[in-house]
């Protein structure tokens, strides 16, 4: 599968941002300075916990030409499943992890006339670097970000500080308290793009919002971090077109199994990300672990990238051979 | 922004959107009454704009708009790659116009020797060799457009 | 000690048949660029024709200016850290030194300041490395080609592609629309990350060792694919391969390609008994809108006339 080439870093900072939220400011190991990166970024943070490597994605929460350090901030999660709790816990200052370079999956548009950002929550993170840079740019953006209350708004002076009138703040239990609504959605200029972070139902009712009042989808942009699950690989069959039947051991790929059955499978990367060994499917449902199918090709269960990709149920027909 | 490159032009209803702009000149406005009666008829919000009588107020016309419009550009294929880039300035997407442009369409020739651009008259045939108006170097007209140069690439014709 | 070329030289296939696919594979030591033993002799040639035909060979828009600086520096720091004998990268804020000792040259500049450069960022450190340096921009969930420096293509023009989309450029490769390969290998891009660079080869032939075949000059080389014949192919036709690196550039999001060219004669490649076999069958069995889209209609017959009697001779 695909691994990724990480860099070794050391906690050089911790501080206390709201009662639930720390910020953690890492540096390069060998002391060189880190990848640049652009608004919207994350990196991939990998621990070693008890129990086996966590893997979760942070949007960085610094942006600048300082590339001495990143900066991410975490939200304690009361259903953590141990890696926010770890984080929070037991990191110390001096401990040393592993990240991936920086990635940006939720880029700021360029074609935007003016951008606005809507944050429920630690859904601020991402919205820091993507507001820096376009300060940087001059160009127009306005923020509507609900939280608690101002104790438990993360960023909430820096925020007023840097961005003051860009800014608008939904305190849902202060004394008079403010929702943050889609109603705001009706008054945007042509050429608005809308970016939207937080809890899942946040995003999917400001979504289905704008979409509802005809907001193209390339204008509307969300961010999720959902956690790929690595299980552990069980043994499946394969039935080919001929009748033949194959198996896939555990310690196999799919793609290994036909090759070494003489099948003249084409591939290139072998890492789940080219799509060249991609084959179709017939009946069988498959465990997708390639990055490369689009959610509506994986959804339809009809094609596998064979060299990542497993079967979930016993087996799978191909339409092949 | 596509142009439709058939030669009898059609709009299509896209549904969804909470209201609907129409861009026309004369000749433009026939081809979208049947939208525009439509639309109509449902009740939906839409908003018209003559092309030919107030072409100066129309970057501004566009720019007042909300998001969740819709566009309809009907007008001579003279005007409308000028129309579709004053949309583009006021922010509208591909997805949010659609483009129908009748007549003869006068066609840019890119040379690909010298750069040179040549215009070739609106009733030339597209399939002929040209001659580049700068270099002279015969060329083929191939169907590979560059929205950045609103010009098809010209082929050396003979090698 | 000269290398042997044939050392060299980066095979392109790996299968008996050739078809359009991504065959991109991670790099497993990442780099933008390599020197080779020609590298005085392509920097000569390239910097002639930048000289000479600026337009066809540099064009960029101006709102990748960022990503160009950017560009500079992935290349310049590989460079230094690559080749520390050749190249050195003195970095003191924002205060930077480059120098090339194989030209012998030193340049001061401040990162980001356009004025203490010679030319803009992509076309100076393009002017110090043998590959072609093209910037895609990701804009709006598509990638732009917004800058470029192009001294060796392959019958394609830098001037008339810039500003395009990815699948406007690969519009004229005949077959790729049609079996999505261009939807597939836009998708890929997309998804290519910082830190793991990717590389892929392409290939085609040429009548003549000529570097620049561009599409400007088509006219002046393409009559050469005229002249080849059963007995002159050996030294007359080179095998060309372009090794492009694909590489994101994590400041500004961008995906920068740099393609290295290099050319083999045929007499010389068929020294390797098994690259002559394999190239035999990949070219006899070619579909024909392959092969007219390469180039090469006009004298594969004559091509694979010639490798059979290279394979005879060998038996």
């Amino acid at each position: 599968m695909y691994k990724e080439n990480t860099i070794p870093v050391v906690v050089k900072t911790i501080q206390i941002e709201t009662p639930f939220v720390k910020r953690f400011t890492l540096t390069a190991e060998n002391g060189y300075i880190l990848p640049g990166f652009s608004g919207g970024s994350h990196i991939t943070a990998y621990i070693e916990g008890s129990e086996g490597l966590l893997e979760r994605a942070y949007s960085l929460t610094s942006y600048g030409d300082n590339n001495e350090s990143y900066e991410i901030s975490i939200h304690l999660s009361e259903t953590s499943r141990g890696s926010s709790s770890y984080w929070h816990r037991h990191m110390k200052i001096g401990d040393k992890l592993r990240i991936s370079y920086p990635k940006n999956y939720f880029q700021l548009s360029y074609r935007a006339k003016h951008h606005v950002f809507y944050a429920a929550g630690i859904g601020i993170t991402p919205f820091l670097s993507m507001m820096a840079e376009l300060c940087e740019r001059g160009a127009s953006f306005e923020l509507h970000y609900a939280a608690k209350s101002r104790e438990f708004c993360a960023f909430y002076h820096l925020l007023r500080s840097k961005f003051p009138r860009q800014c608008h703040f939904y305190f849902s239990c202060e004394k008079a308290p403010k929702k943050l609504t889609y109603e705001s959605l009706q008054h945007h200029p042509i050429g608005t793009h809308v970016y939207f972070c937080g809890p899942e139902s946040f995003i999917s009712s400001f979504k289905d919002a704008a979409i509802a009042l005809g907001y193209p989808y390339s204008s509307v942009h969300y961010e999720r971090f959902t956690a790929r699950s690595s299980k552990s690989a069980a043994p499946f069959l394969i039935e080919l077109l001929n009748g033949e039947t194959i198996p896939v051991s555990k310690e196999q790929t799919l793609l290994e199994a036909l090759l070494e059955k003489g099948m003249k499978v084409p591939y290139s990367c072998r890492a789940g990300r080219c799509g060249t060994c991609e084959l179709k499917v017939l009946k069988g449902e498959i465990d997708h672990y390639d990055e490369f199918l689009s959610d509506e090709q994986r959804n339809s269960n009809s094609v596998i990238l064979s060299c990542v990709s497993r079967a979930k149920s016993e087996k799978l027909l191909l339409e092949y051979g | 922004m596509k142009q439709e490159s058939g030669d009898t032009p059609m709009a299509a209803f896209i549904p969804g959107k909470r209201k609907y702009l129409f861009c026309f000149d004369e000749i433009g406005m026939s081809l979208l009454e049947k939208i525009m009666a439509d639309i109509r008829a449902k009740d939906i919000p839409f908003e018209i704009f003559h092309f030919s009588h107030q072409e100066s107020a129309l970057p501004a016309w566009l720019s007042s708009q909300k998001m969740g419009c819709y566009l309809y550009i009907a007008v001579s294929r003279k005007y409308l790659y000028q129309i579709m880039c004053l949309a583009e300035a006021a922010g509208f997407s591909e997805e949010e116009v659609q483009l129908i442009g009748y007549g003869d369409k006068e066609i840019h020739l890119f040379c690909c020797r010298c750069h040179s651009i040549t215009e070739l008259a609106a009733a030339a045939n597209k399939h002929a060799e040209q001659l580049c108006s700068c270099c002279g170097l015969l060329l083929t007209v191939s169907s590979h457009y560059s929205p950045l140069r609103n010009a098809y690439l010209g082929y050396p014709a003979i090698i | 000690m000269k290398l042997n070329e044939l050392d060299l030289f980066p095979y392109p296939f790996h299968d008996d048949v050739y078809r359009y696919s991504n065959n991109s594979v991670l790099m497993d030591k990442p780099s933008s660029v390599e020197i080779t033993p020609n590298y005085l002799e392509e920097i000569n040639l390239k910097r002639k024709l930048l000289g000479s035909s600026p337009a066809r060979c540099f064009q960029s828009l101006p709102y990748a200016k960022k990503a160009q600086w950017e560009v500079l520096e992935i290349v310049a720091q590989q460079l230094a850290d690559s080749y520390p004998d050749k190249f050195s990268l003195d970095k003191k804020g924002k205060n930077w030194v480059f120098c090339n000792t194989l030209l012998n040259e030193n340049h001061s500049f401040i990162i980001g300041d356009d004025s203490t450069l010679p030319h803009e960022p992509l076309d100076f450190i393009g002017r110090h490395v043998q590959e072609d340096l093209i910037l895609m921009m990701q804009r709006d969930g598509d990638l732009y080609l917004d800058a470029g420096q192009l001294c060796f293509p392959a019958n394609w023009s830098l001037a008339f592609n810039l500003g395009m989309k990815f699948k406007e450029i690969h519009n004229p490769i005949p077959g790729f629309k049609e079996e999505k390969l261009d939807d597939r290998i836009l998708g890929f891009l997309l998804r290519v990350e910082a830190g793991n660079p990717w590389q892929r080869k392409n290939w085609s032939l040429m009548a003549g060792n000529r570097m620049d075949t561009s599409l400007e000059t088509y006219d002046q080389w393409g009559k050469d694919r005229k002249k080849v014949t059963r007995e002159n192919a050996g030294e007359f036709v080179y095998l060309r391969v372009e090794v492009q690196k694909i590489l994101r550039m994590p400041r500004t999001n961008g995906i920068l390609f740099t393609i290295h060219t290099y050319l083999l004669s045929l007499d010389e490649f068929c020294q390797n008994r098994k690259w002559l076999e394999q190239f035999y069958s990949i070219l006899s069995e070619l579909p024909e809108y392959i092969a007219e889209y390469k180039g090469l209609s006009m004298y594969k017959d004559q091509v694979l006339q010639y490798l059979k009697d290279k394979m005879k001779r060998g038996d």
